[in-house]
């Protein structure tokens, strides 16, 4: 049976006698460990403010993240009561090393406050060097829906920030986040979320690239009838006909996908917004919210003479053309136009079609250039010339009109004083390149008119929304990824993905968007290296050089099955997995050195003496209520969300709620 | 757990509320704390200052010790004595100031503190009474006003109903009343949960939107600190203007009614009280004023709720005086969901009519040195040759010279941390520096104890036996001994007979403990003393809620009130009588000092309340480790306010005027009206050297002046805010 709290926000005065009860009857010193903490929420202004409390604790959840996310296995469900409980003796703190600073350890781990989707990484590792893969999937699929390809393309912040970088190497995390996926997608049947009871609400998303998908997955996972629509007659946006598939092959994008749509979202292809469907027929069809994703299929210019002369392509439409499997004639010499990741793509992609010298020009230096730079490493291994401080002046034509060059005038500074783009040129320092094509690579843009002629609310780069809700002017309408932020990697796509889920939630549960999303993820935990000994990084192995340009085969080969218990032994453990993980931050930890997890144990030793929690006795105006879920929704209601309370789709909190209500 | 033993006790800490607690003990050692779970509706729930129990017995603070001053007095030098000693000293300073200065240069400074009926400060009281007498002080800091208003008008101060009457109101006008924070009887706050659900409108009146209203109001009308006459007075003007009024209940009950209704008409000084006359001084809108006027006069049953906080302002008598008249004109006193709107806050005096009130646990002893036939003619509590507590620092330090009865030469300072409670701090200090010899009773080590030569330790409610009654709600509570006194704590009344037998006093108490509370239960009328004991909770028979004055109402003719009329007095002789000028016979709104019109609003422009803290009851409970991190102490000041002054939320703030200055983070909000900072009484004096208080301590901003009445203008003082 799963038991519950109750809590009445509307007779709740702040008065903490819950708190101080809980802290007396389970004698928790003063300090950090609070199981219960009282949310105080102040909305309005002056004379019309609004005052809400929420007591924070442990809501025993149907699906306890903490549970899931402890290495440890220290977590566990009591089947009497459904009360989840920590067993101290089994819990090791993380790993906490005696001295550590319990306040820097509370931070999260330096990983997943870097990660765009904050993946519980610690959480995952941890879970890996026990051999609990199939665990450790499921942990990552709470933040990520596409960790295959995020385990490939990922420009992996998470490893940037490791602090094993202070002792010798990162860990290799992104290895290991794929290593974990694709054995996932290798079983018969892979992991697909519980979703939550049905509900009626219909979403729709336009575009099905990794953020329409991810908001997609998140409303689903919540029960939500989720339609995509998308304009090509392939799904995955970006993930299926941007990135080639020697980084990301294509079976890997749709096995992602395919789980996606056993989830019950019905993905529409070959359907354009503003022409096969509208606003209009949208809302006629009983679609209460709308999340545009339409990405940037669009190349950008370089308003240069001859720029239109047979031969002169846009990488963008370059690269689709190449994914759709669409014959595509460039000659033997190939000059790419741009400095940045889609660049390199299209220059390596122009070599395995065929193109036997290939050059790239790009107007900033070395070490200013926007590609990552292992794509760079690589370009420069596959033999790609790159040419720096250098931009177009003018392109070559022939008699036919088609482009057979370009000259190019030296870049003497790409920005400014104040660090914005404005390139100077020496017009007087040129050189003149000639090739069979011309590929133009230095931006994406959003197909915009369609849109606009729909009402949709666009500047003069992309989508309008609000950057933190996402919601735009029409309140049932949103928007995200490419469109709205500019173009960004696959897991930026995800996390706007997943905060577009969140509000459209919120908006259909007719909650506050903005509540509580402005979490600090500045501060971080912070380990003493000293403590630590130097353990070499594993290496991901590649098929050979001289054979990668020979066809798409996929470059990176995956680790194999014996060094991931090792890999994942590097990892420092910088924070606590449970509290990472838990939404309601539930999970505490005490002043002591070496502390170990605690938090509400539902009071389960006053249960058998027919009493209830100690906080339910205690509250003054009767605000609080515990027994079996079942009763206390038949007795107050389904209530579930109110003001304070940061409701998330993750774990089923087994409370019921009667909210406090601003008066508007 | 195994081997425990539960104890049930009453938790009655100066906050009006009497709360049971259900103390686990293990080896003698309190374990955990539970509250009342016995069956409903008469469950009276303790709130997270009494849950806290563990802190206030096993605190780093707790005086465990007799101890004297080894280092300057202030200083905070203590080291530990024998009981013989510290005994000796207290009783002998006492024989040599008595023998050398006479009785009066004895100062006894004791206050409410832990309540109850024998272990109270009618043990000082009838020990240096039998000694040869003392000095004291005069005014009741909590409720001056209030017991003020109640007796001159009314006749008494048990003018209180019990909270389960809002349940049959139809309108509560919470008007600076805070039970949130204040309790103010326990279960208050579960009442007006429940009223709020019966679709009781509650309006709520203050210059924050305190916690109460927060929960539980339909409407907050923010009003500017120290005018609430005003608004009473216009609210009078629109109800006789629109002939609202219940007349014939005034021609029945009431005397004077035709002398305010000049006042307010404005025959007698020429300014009709209208609402557009109330609203600048207010800052409350006419309409706002006028609706709430013809609201209270047309729905019935209503219960105005007086708190005690718009009565704690210079002139605060009279707030209490109107609010009474208004609750009279419309026929709301004595009757099932009204309110005779006396004062809704009672821990010490007043509430229900207890056959024994706190401090009632020991015979009444009467001072040799004060005169009672002087408390006619003068205002309420008032007897020759007390100072008001304002003036007690200023007495001290200018006896006779400054006009003062005596030179005061000791004191003794018992269930009071006197530092904190007085206003003006700074000349508090001078004052206690001044003194020959300070001994001061105490639990815990606070700013008062700092400034004491003796500290002799007091046993807390857990370490011996009392009886309580239950404030406004008919029960009496009995605290059980739980376990022994922590250290060599003693219980206050063991102290008082120790000390006797040192003065050569046979009578101070010849009972045994056991003896003293049967005495008590039997003086009190409870039948069982065994099971009241044993269940610490002993109700008052009565039918449904109690009513004040509903023999009055009922059965005017058999049962008059009080009053030298028999009547409820709007106009009051004794006052007139007194003829003291600010304290008119009738109620009328009088323009505080430091007022926002004052000049001196040029140099200091905000508007400075000082109400009670949700972790403190006043001074107590402050140093608990676990309330302190529920609730950080700050100054609240508005958006508007912080923002003029380039001060965001959390920013250490100083606070300040001529009296002092103290230091603490501000808490920007928008629950306080722009020209009004709040910042809470109770926190613990912390000087640093140059005398500026780092604890956010209220009272070295207030002023040492009390109202014609005797109310004490902790409402009134004018501050300015700096950022640090």
């Amino acid at each position: 049976m799963q038991f519950g709290f109750y809590f009445d926000q509307t007779r709740c005065t702040g008065c903490f006698t819950c708190c101080v009860s809980c802290k007396d009857w389970h004698d928790t010193p003063p300090g950090r460990a609070n199981w219960i903490r009282l949310a105080y929420l102040e909305r309005g202004e002056f004379p019309h403010p609004f005052i809400s409390y929420f007591p924070t604790a442990c809501y025993h959840c149907a699906d306890p993240i903490c549970l899931a996310a402890c290495p440890e296995g220290a977590i566990r469900k009591e089947e009497t009561t459904g009360a989840v409980i920590v067993d101290r003796d089994v819990c090791t703190g993380c790993k906490t090393i005696p001295e550590t600073l319990i306040a820097e350890k509370a931070n999260p781990s330096p990983c997943t406050a870097n990660c765009p989707a904050h993946i519980n990484v610690q959480g995952f590792v941890g879970l890996s060097e026990k051999e609990k893969y199939s665990e450790a999937l499921k942990l990552i699929k709470e933040e990520n829906p596409f960790p295959a390809v995020c385990g490939r393309v990922c420009h992996h912040p998470c490893e940037k920030a490791c602090n094993r970088g202070d002792i010798d190497d990162s860990v290799s995390i992104k290895a290991l986040h794929r290593y974990l996926a694709d054995l996932d997608l290798k079983r018969p049947t892979p992991y697909i979320p519980k979703i939550n009871a049905h509900k009626n609400e219909k979403v729709a998303i336009i575009g099905s690239g990794p953020t329409g998908l991810t908001c997609a997955y998140y409303l689903a996972k919540e029960g939500y009838s989720v339609t995509v629509f998308e304009k090509l007659e392939v799904v995955g946006g970006m993930m299926a006909v941007g990135i080639p598939e020697y980084r990301l092959p294509r079976n890997i994008v749709a096995g992602e996908v395919d789980v996606i749509k056993k989830m019950g979202v019905t993905l529409n292809t070959g359907v354009t917004f503003g022409k096969d469907i509208t606003l209009e027929s949208l809302k006629a069809d009983g679609y209460a919210a709308l999340f545009m994703a339409t990405g940037l299929h669009g190349g950008r210019r370089l308003g240069v003479n001859n720029e239109n002369a047979k031969g002169v392509i846009q990488g963008v439409d370059f690269l689709r053309d190449v994914a759709l499997g669409k014959e595509v004639s460039i000659g033997e010499s190939v000059i790419v136009i741009g400095g940045g990741n889609v660049a390199i793509d299209t220059a390596l992609t122009a070599k395995r079609k065929g193109a036997k010298e290939v050059t790239l020009v790009s107007l900033e230096k070395r070490e200013e250039m926007p590609a990552w730079e292992h794509e760079i490493q690589e370009a420069m291994e596959s033999d790609i010339r790159i040419v720096n401080c250098f931009g177009p002046k003018d392109f070559f034509i022939d008699k036919a009109k088609r482009v057979s060059g370009l000259e190019c005038k030296a870049c003497t500074a790409v920005f400014d004083a104040d660090g914005r783009f404005n390139p100077k040129y020496d017009e007087n320092q040129c050189e003149a390149m000639f090739a069979d094509t011309v590929i133009v690579a230095i931006g994406q843009s959003a197909e915009l008119d369609l849109l606009r002629e729909q009402g949709v609310p666009v500047t003069g780069m992309g989508l309008d929304a609000d950057r933190t809700t996402l919601q735009t002017s029409l309140d049932w309408v949103f928007a995200g990824g490419d469109a709205l932020h500019g173009p960004k990697s696959v897991v930026e796509a995800v996390a706007a993905g997943k905060e577009a889920s969140i509000s459209i939630s919120r908006y259909l549960r007719g909650v506050d968007l903005r509540e509580g999303r402005d979490r600090d993820w500045s501060i971080v935990a912070k380990v003493q290296t000293e403590q630590y000994h130097a353990a070499k990084r594993v290496k991901m192995p590649e098929i050979k050089l001289e054979d990668r340009l020979k066809s798409f085969n996929e470059i990176q080969l995956g680790l194999p099955d014996d060094m991931i218990v090792e890999e994942a032994k590097r990892c420092l453990s910088c924070g606590y997995s449970c509290s990472q993980s838990c939404p309601y931050g539930a999970p505490q930890f005490g002043d002591e050195t070496g502390a170990k997890m605690q938090k509400c144990d539902f009071c389960s030793d006053k249960w058998p003496k027919n009493s209830k929690p100690i906080c339910v006795e205690a509250c003054p105006t009767r605000a609080l209520d515990a027994g079996p879920l079942e009763e206390l929704r038949e007795k107050y209601g389904q209530g579930a969300d109110s003001a304070g309370f940061a409701w998330s789709a993750k774990t089923g909190p087994s409370i019921v709620i009667r909210p406090k209500v601003q008066k508007s | 757990m195994k081997g425990e033993t539960v104890v049930n006790t009453v938790c009655a800490s100066h906050c009006g509320g009497n709360c049971l607690l259900r103390v686990h003990v293990k080896d003698g050692v309190i374990t955990r704390v539970e509250t009342d779970n016995g069956p409903e509706p008469n469950q009276l729930r303790g709130c997270g200052r009494g849950r806290a129990l563990k802190q206030r017995v096993y605190g780093d603070n707790r005086i465990l010790y007799p101890m004297k001053r080894v280092g300057e007095r202030g200083e905070g030098k203590f080291e530990r004595i024998s009981w013989d000693e510290a005994l000796d000293k207290v009783a002998s300073e006492i024989t040599r100031i008595r023998d050398t200065y006479g009785s009066l240069s004895i100062l006894y400074l004791p206050m409410a503190g832990d309540l109850g009926t024998v272990h109270t400060v009618m043990t000082g009281h009838r020990l240096l009474a039998l000694a040869g007498g003392y000095s004291t002080w005069w005014g009741t800091t909590s409720f001056q006003g209030g017991i003020m208003s109640e007796y001159y008008t009314y006749g008494h101060f048990y003018c209180s109903n019990s909270r389960d009457n809002l349940l049959d109101s139809r309108l509560i006008i919470a008007w600076g009343w805070d039970p949130a924070k204040t309790i103010q009887g326990t279960n208050s706050t579960w009442v007006l949960a429940q009223a709020k659900e019966r679709g009781i409108r509650i309006v709520a009146l203050d210059p924050m939107y305190n916690d109460t209203a927060a929960a539980f109001a339909d409407e907050w009308i923010p009003i500017k600190p120290g005018t609430d006459t005003a608004m009473l007075v216009a609210m009078a003007y629109v109800m006789i203007e629109e002939n609202l009024h219940d007349q014939k209940f005034l021609d029945t009950y009431t005397v004077g009614f035709d002398k305010f209704r000049k006042y307010v008409m404005g025959e007698e000084d020429g300014v009709p009280k209208t609402p557009a006359w109330a609203s600048p001084i207010t800052g409350v809108p006419a309409e706002t004023i006028q609706r709430l006027a013809r609201e209270y006069a047309t729905t019935k049953p209503a219960a105005l709720m007086p708190g005690i906080g718009p009565g704690r302002t210079a002139f605060g008598e009279q707030f209490h005086r109107a609010a009474s008249t208004l609750a009279a004109m419309t026929g709301n006193i004595g009757i099932r969901g009204g309110d005779a709107a006396g004062r809704a806050w009672v821990s010490v005096v007043g509430g229900y009519p207890y056959k024994v009130h706190m401090g009632g646990g020991l015979q009444f002893k009467a001072n040799p040195m004060e005169d009672y036939k002087t408390a006619d003619g003068v205002p309420l509590g008032y007897v020759h040759p007390r100072v008001h507590y304002t003036k007690i620092a200023d007495a001290i330090l200018t006896g006779k010279a400054g006009g003062y009865p005596a030179d005061y030469k000791m004191a003794f300072i018992l269930n009071c941390n006197y530092i904190n409670a007085l206003p003006n701090t700074n000349k508090t200090v001078r004052a206690l520096k001044e003194l020959e010899f300070v001994a001061v009773a105490e639990q815990v080590t606070t700013a008062t104890t700092r400034y004491a030569d003796i500290i002799l330790p007091t046993s807390t409610y857990v370490e011996r036996e009392d009886i309580v009654p239950g404030a406004v709600n008919g029960y009496y509570g009995f605290q059980n001994k739980a376990i022994e006194p922590v250290g060599e704590s003693k219980p206050q009344n063991e102290i008082g007979k120790l000390l006797a037998e040192r003065l050569g006093i046979e009578d101070y108490d010849t009972m045994t403990e056991e003896e003293r509370l049967r005495w008590v239960a039997k003086k009190a009328q409870i039948p069982n003393y065994e099971e009241f004991k044993k269940k610490a909770i002993h109700w008052l028979d009565r039918e449904g809620p109690y009513v004040a004055f509903e023999k009055q109402i009922k059965d005017p003719e058999n049962n008059p009130f009080p009053t030298p009329s028999g009547k409820i007095e709007i106009f009051s002789q004794r006052l007139a009588d007194m003829n003291k000028p600010n304290l008119p016979p009738i109620p009328k709104y009088i323009e505080t000092w430091e007022s926002p019109n004052d000049p001196l609003a040029e140099t200091y422009p905000l508007q400075l309340v000082t109400p009670h803290d949700r972790r403190r009851s006043n001074a107590q409970f402050d140093a608990f480790p676990w309330l302190r991190e529920q609730s950080p102490h700050g100054v609240a000041l508005s958006t508007a306010d912080a923002r003029a002054r380039g001060i965001q939320h959390g920013d250490m703030v100083r606070v300040f005027n001529d009296r002092g200055e103290t230091q603490v983070p501000a808490n920007v909000t928008n629950r306080i009206m722009p020209g009004v900072a709040s910042l809470s009484e109770g926190a613990w004096y912390e000087p640093d050297e140059t005398g500026v208080d780092k604890a956010g301590h209220a009272n070295i901003l207030t002023k040492d002046e009390p109202s014609p009445g005797g109310a004490y203008a902790y409402n009134t003082v004018l501050v300015q805010i700096e950022k640090i």
